[in-house]
């Protein structure tokens, strides 16, 4: 606060200036994000046939939301028992962290019978990764390079990157064929220096959802051994993409077998549907039990400056669900459900665009797996779905096929023949 | 193959100061055994406790069978308008002209870090954070990993195990000028001991004077006095004074919400444009932490604030959670004097909020937690909410032991 005296002649003014300082002056108004920004342009769109094919959140046929069944179920068990609010322990809730290392690596995985890995739940995937990368940060001090696959989700890059993290890319994604780049993929990883980070989506890759075939990862999993590089594991859809825990977690357990020592992320937000209660776990493969001692006692020493200890909610939800049989059954079913649904849509836009008299090849949208579909539209094309039609997707050409439903897809077939003829 | 080590040279770290005390206590056998070392309140009866207005507002909830979807980045809208208001007041210029922004956070951990990256990111004019000597043993690491350098200002008189005014006013008047100053708004962790309303004027002044900038943490608003505006005064009283503070406040404490991680962090800004830009950097800052909020304590926390009957009854029962640690000082000190002590302990009186510096040394702590199995951490910090008007005798029993 100023105080100033100004004499003005006939007296003294006192004028008190209240000098409201700003210590944020030359903070810029950052971009929107652009994933959660097209959801926002979404709700401003009155149009009634509106599609949000934005943000990768499963939709039911009538484009509703989706609390699982078993999810409300786990939630009445957890309610009658009027368990307290305690804090969990840093590394999360035990019981979680045990039944999410089983579901990804299997019950009867070598790595969990002798106790070589240790599990920590995270809020959901990205603070999986977030603590990942952190700890490679601090940890793998023998490089600093991250290489993601062309392209990745959108938010693999800032994690890694104020994590402390150099990013680089190697080749994935064929324009070409809207499919994997196979032969790109092997000669950009035969040349990344050794001991580097490579980040490998276990399923239904994000944007594209082209994953490799299992012939194809076993020749990745041997040359990534020769390059001798630090395999990360994003698997944020494990069961969502093929509608089979187990196939899904299959390239996962292959390079655990084949004597990769991963570091893997989950998340339950999708597969489970408990995106905003923030479920994941981070794994880190060690070579011995004491390694996995020393390494837990690390992550713990991470985490607390970050969050203290993770929310208890959703971690007590997903863990009823995967120690209760019947709920576990049921979830199994109900993700297929989920999975087959999905499925169904990629089906029915192509034969809707054939229908319509498409005559361009719409084969990728059925061979490729899990939310997304990576359409092969150019962003011209893109922006007149969008002004044209109301159908909102992210500018890469990116759709979440949970957002297409039976009485849609047909208006969504229409609009991208007349944007493609 | 032969598994291959990444990890060869990562050594095995030291276990959390705090958190080890409950573990050590969880292996104690002794029936006798007493837990003050978390920061956790418990009932009279030595047990957690949820609030019933807690129970309520997550019986409201379920009914709403409401779903899943991820909240916006920078949290639940409505939680973080009653978060601010419950600060600043409902009647506060602020936020009438919307010149602060709220986040939801992952409680006051959460809160404090984001702060400190944000800090580390935008206040490009100085890397120094400083806190007061001494202070709760996370903040550390959490401006250190954020990438500040941390001192540290005169705050403890372990001569009187009061506020070291003098030495305070001292220190910080020679605190470079845009320092970060980091503030308990009240219940000062780990000491229990807050500045008088004139001592908080007096620094408002000085840290004014010297251009700093304020950091409050208010991880005990209600809890410490009982009355939730009387906790906030200094907080209201340096945004008042012109302070553009930054903020973080938790709900694990006063809505007893501690594993469901609620809290809120605040920019008190120039003016709304300032705060929509600030706003802004805090998404980009958050999203590639964790990319949005958990949703289930900050719903409960929400739902309290703005059900007026929740939120009376939330009012009684801090004040009643407040009240039972005033009583537990005032016990102890009784019976330690009915033990025969002759220390003057009139700060276990004085002090405010879950913890009490008690002024034992390391190796009273070592007797206290091996020859009676009362467990508290080594700088002799007690959490009054262990206490029990069961266990009460045995622990004044056990201190004059220790200290006669």
């Amino acid at each position: 606060m100023t105080v100033s005296l100004i004499n003005g002649g006939r007296g003294v003014y006192i004028l008190f200036f209240f000098f409201f300082s700003s210590w944020w002056t030359e903070v810029q108004m950052g971009p929107p994000d652009p994933i959660l920004g097209v959801t926002e342009a979404f709700k401003r769109d009155t149009n009634p046939k509106k599609m949000n094919l934005g943000v990768g959140a499963y939709r039911d046929d009538q484009g509703k939301p989706f609390v699982l069944n078993c999810v409300r179920k786990a939630e009445a068990q957890i309610a009658a028992k009027k368990l307290d609010k305690e804090y969990l322990p840093i590394g999360g809730m035990a019981e979680f962290s045990k039944a999410c290392a089983q579901l990804a690596l299997g019950p009867d995985n070598e790595v969990l019978k002798s106790g070589r890995s240790i599990t920590v739940q995270t809020i959901s995937g990205t603070g999986s990764l977030r603590v990942g990368a952190n700890f490679v940060s601090r940890f793998h001090n023998v490089s600093r390079d991250v290489y993601l696959p062309k392209p990745s989700w959108g938010n693999h890059t800032p994690i890694f990157r104020d994590a402390g993290m150099q990013l680089k890319a190697y080749s994935y994604y064929d324009p070409k064929t809207c499919g994997f780049d196979f032969k790109g993929a092997l000669d950009e990883i035969s040349k990344i220096p050794e001991k580097s980070v490579i980040v490998l989506h276990a399923c239904a890759h994000n944007p594209t959802g082209v994953d490799p075939r299992p012939e194809q990862w076993k020749e990745m999993a041997a040359l990534i051994k020769k390059r001798n590089l630090l395999v990360f594991f994003d698997m944020a859809y494990q069961g969502f993409a093929s509608g089979d825990i187990d196939r899904d977690a299959w390239a996962v357990r292959y390079f655990i077998e084949q004597g990769h020592n991963i570091l893997l992320s989950q998340s339950f937000a999708k597969n489970m549907g408990l995106y905003g209660e923030r479920v994941g776990g981070f794994t880190v493969v060690c070579k011995d039990a004491e390694e996995a001692k020393r390494v837990e006692s690390q992550l713990k020493i991470l985490i607390r400056p970050i969050y203290s200890n993770p929310p208890m909610n959703g971690a007590r939800i997903a863990s009823t669900i995967l120690n209760t049989p019947e709920l576990y059954k049921e979830w199994l079913v109900e993700v297929k459900g989920m999975a087959d649904r999905i499925i169904k849509m990629r089906e029915m836009l192509v034969s809707n665009l054939k229908k319509e008299g498409s005559t361009h090849n719409w084969q990728h949208v059925i061979d490729q797996i899990g939310m997304f579909c990576f359409t092969g539209l150019k962003p011209e094309q893109v922006e007149r779905l969008i002004k044209e039609f109301s159908i909102y997707m992210t500018k890469d050409g990116r759709i979440s096929v949970a957002g297409v439903t039976s009485a849609n897809v047909g208006y969504l077939a229409h609009a991208i023949h007349a944007v493609t003829k």
